[in-house]
Order: structure tokens, then sequence, then C-alpha cells
């Protein structure tokens, strides 16, 4: 690089650049299966680019017996005139292993369902 | 911002500041070697419905669900099936063909870590993060010791060992603001409060890329992708890309119509890179779709657009 910022590690390593895109993971909560909701950044005004992305994340204990019936999310980020971001999330698809009338049944027991949280996770640079 | 550090890149994206904390490396996930139950060791019971009524079956060691023809179709390891409703007024059912184990890992990490998972074999195995929980314990750094559980997926029946091992899970976690070292030379950059936002000591987690995939009910013309760097130059130099690990939806395979119809619902086992901002996502042996190429699957049940940030495991390594 001819100009710009570089940080390298003890071994000489670049950790960081101006010549990287620069993406930070700058949020990161977590929402119950089928809530909707959003989130306003006035911190985050400066921002040029910023994405929303999710994990899974099961509720109470993993057990085998329970069946999953995940909540898709849609998410849309807005800015207003200040450029300030938010993030509004709704449900999507909800697909997995459905439960149905009459679908099937656990012989050690009565069906159980586990409706996997989902962990938003906003990235902005 | 009318006071403070903040360093902006090539791109105008602001690397760091400090009105955000870093997220930073904590370190690779281990695996315990501890592994829940296959399904077939479950004791559940499936009813399934064919075109003259419906009946149950019962998958258990002595029956197991692999091998199994059901409705004329052989039932495979690692899908699920669902049939179509409304059968007979309302009856349906539901079959889940889940062989694949959930493995459990450690990570000792400041906050519920962030995960990124590295496939080694990304064409017959895979998994991904379902559950990160609190183990209730510290570890050297004083920081939790996390649980964390990954849905395995792998082709071959019995491989839930060799699935775990081949991948790699890369943790991390905001800074944490009290971090402090006898460095005597780097960067800190540190919030209004005193808080450590940023140090050198302590690796970020760098976003080398971001893949958006645009999806649509039918994988073969619906679907489409982009990359920060739309050469996929900055993509194909990375020798370890690691993916935010997500569940993003279920590819369908449809088998039949109608009241007699099944559907294969499956989960890829991982997501690879093709060329330019071109993906595939793989289900065992088989590449269920390519956006250059042609699809095995006839629909998808997911999120309506698909954020994958990408990280180079070889930084952190």
């Amino acid at each position: 690089m001819s100009y710009g910022f570089k940080l390298l590690d003890a071994s000489g390593n670049t950790t960081m650049s101006t010549d990287d895109f620069g993406i930070q993971i700058v949020d990161d909560f977590t929402v119950a299966s089928g809530n909707s909701g959003s989130r306003t950044y006035t911190e985050l005004a400066y921002h040029n680019t910023m994405f929303a992305t999710t994990m899974s994340d099961i509720p109470g204990t993993v057990d085998h017996k329970k069946v999953s019936s995940h909540s898709f999310l849609a998410i849309t980020i807005t800015t207003n005139s200040s450029n300030v971001p938010t993030v509004s999330w709704v449900p999507s698809n909800t697909e997995g292993c459905r439960i149905q009338n009459g679908g099937y049944y656990i012989s050690a027991g009565a069906p159980q369902q586990v409706k996997p949280d989902t962990r938003i996770i906003i990235l902005a640079g | 911002m009318s006071y403070g550090t903040m360093f902006k890149g090539k791109n105008n994206n602001v690397c760091f500041s400090e009105n955000a904390p870093s997220i930073v490396f904590m370190g690779k996930a281990a695996n315990t070697n501890v592994y829940g139950p296959t399904l077939n060791a479950r004791g559940f019971t499936y009813q399934y419905r064919y075109s003259s009524g419906y009946a149950s079956h019962i998958f258990d060691s002595t029956s197991p669900i692999n091998n199994q023809v059901v409705a004329g179709i052989a039932l495979a390891y690692n899908r699920e099936i669902i049939g179509d409703g409304g059968y007979g007024g309302g009856s349906s059912y539901v079959v889940r063909n889940d062989d694949g184990k959930v493995a459990k890992y450690t990570v000792e990490s400041y906050e519920k870590p962030i995960i990124f998972t590295r496939y080694g074999n990304p064409t017959v195995m895979g998994g991904l993060v379902v559950k990160i929980e609190d183990s209730g314990s510290n570890g050297p750094r004083g920081w939790n010791i996390w649980n964390v559980y990954v849905w395995l997926f792998y082709s071959t029946p019995g491989q839930w060992a060799a699935a775990a091992n081949s991948l790699e899970l890369y943790c991390f976690s905001r800074m944490d603001p009290n971090y402090t070292s006898s460095s005597t030379y780097g960067l800190v950059v540190k919030d209004a409060a005193g808080g450590t936002m940023f140090h050198s000591d302590v690796k970020p987690a760098k976003i080398q890329e971001i893949m958006q995939i645009t999806t649509g009910t039918n994988p073969a013309v619906d679907f489409s992708s982009t990359l920060l760097d739309s050469t996929g130059t900055v993509f194909s130099s990375m020798s370890k890309p690691a993916y935010l690990s997500q569940d993003w939806g279920r590819l369908v395979q449809k088998v039949g119509s109608g009241n007699n119809g099944f559907e294969y619902h499956q989960t890829p086992f991982s997501l690879s890179y093709v060329s330019g901002d071109d993906f595939a996502a793989n289900f065992g042996n088989a590449t269920l779709f390519r956006l250059t190429n042609s699809t095995a699957a006839d629909s998808f049940i997911g999120a309506p657009k698909i954020v994958f940030p990408i990280i180079d495991g070889a930084d952190y390594d």
C-alpha cells in the first residue's frame, strides 16, 4: 500500500488495513421465534454499508425428541435523511419439521415442539 | 462524528471507531467428542400416508430408517420428508429422517460467541450451529465457557465423529471492555467511559467478503447472489473461507404430486464457492443447485434474503 493505515501483529502479519472492506460486527441480539420488530442505530449515522444476518439458537435444553419449526426472518434496512439506519424484521417462511394434526407421535411421550430463537447480527462499515 | 477516533478504508467503510466495540477472536471451539443419540435410537414412530390410506412405521434399532421404502420411496439419511396435507379431511403426516447427530463443542468467550464454520470436507460433511449456552464455568482468561451444539450432516451413515472433526469453528465476541495488557506497543482505542473498544493485542473479526443471496421459490431460476468484490478475486484468494453458521432454509425436491405426493426436504451440507459471485449448495455427494448450472431441487423454503459474512480462517490459525 502506498498510503492509508495498516495494523500489524507482533509477527508482522497485517491484522487490519484501510485496504480492507472494513466491515464491523456492530450488534448482536436475539429475537424469539415468530416475533417482529425493529432497532434504530443513531450512533451508526456514519455508516456507508450495512448488513443483517442471522444464526439459529434453540432455547432450553437440546433434546433429540424435540422437533424444530424454524421461522426464517425477512430483514430490511432503511435509513432516514440523516443516514440513521433502522433494521426491521418480520417472520417469513416457517419451515423445518412441521407438526400437523395427525402427523406423528413420539413413542416415548407426547410430541414436543421447539421453536429456535434467531440471533440477528448487524454488520456495518 | 464530532470527536474521537475513526479509520475508514478504501471503500469509505469504517474499519474501527470508538463508537463500536471490536468483535475479536476468542479461539476455535474444541470438540468434546460428546454426541447426541441418532434418530434410530430415539424411538421415533412415524406415520406416513400413501395412496390408499395411511400407516405408521416404527424406526428403531431393529428397523432403522435408512434403506426403508415407504410408499415406493427409498429413504436415505439426512432427509426430512413432509407430505401433502389435506388427505382425508386434514390428516397429514411428517416424516423426518435426520440421522445427523448433534455434537458438543466448547469455547471460552467474553460473551456468547458469533461463530464462523469452516468445512474441511464440504462435499460430504458439514454442520450448523443450533445452540450456544453458558456452561456455568469460567476458563483461564476469566471468561465464560460456552457449550456449542452443532447439528452434523454426513452422507455416509455413522460418520458423525469424522464430520465433527472435519469442522473448524472460529469463535468471536465483543471486546472485553475491561481488557488490560502489559504490552508496551500497539494501538488501543477507548470509548468515553474508558472501556476498551479496540486493542491490537487481539485479532479483530476481519470480514473479508459478504455474499448476499436473494432467494425465491425456484432455486433454478430465482436465486441470485452478489459479492462485495464482484470479480470474486477476494473470495478466491482466501485459503480457508469460513461462513457465519446459519440455518438458512430448506431445499425441496418433490416426488409425486397431489395427495399421494411426497416432498424431500433437504438441508444442504454446505455452501461452496464456484466462481465470481456464483455459489453452489451441496447435499451429500450431489450438488443441489448451482447458480450457473442446473438444479436438483424443485423449490426453496426459507429466508428471502441471506447474508453470509465470510472470514479467512487462515488469519486465525
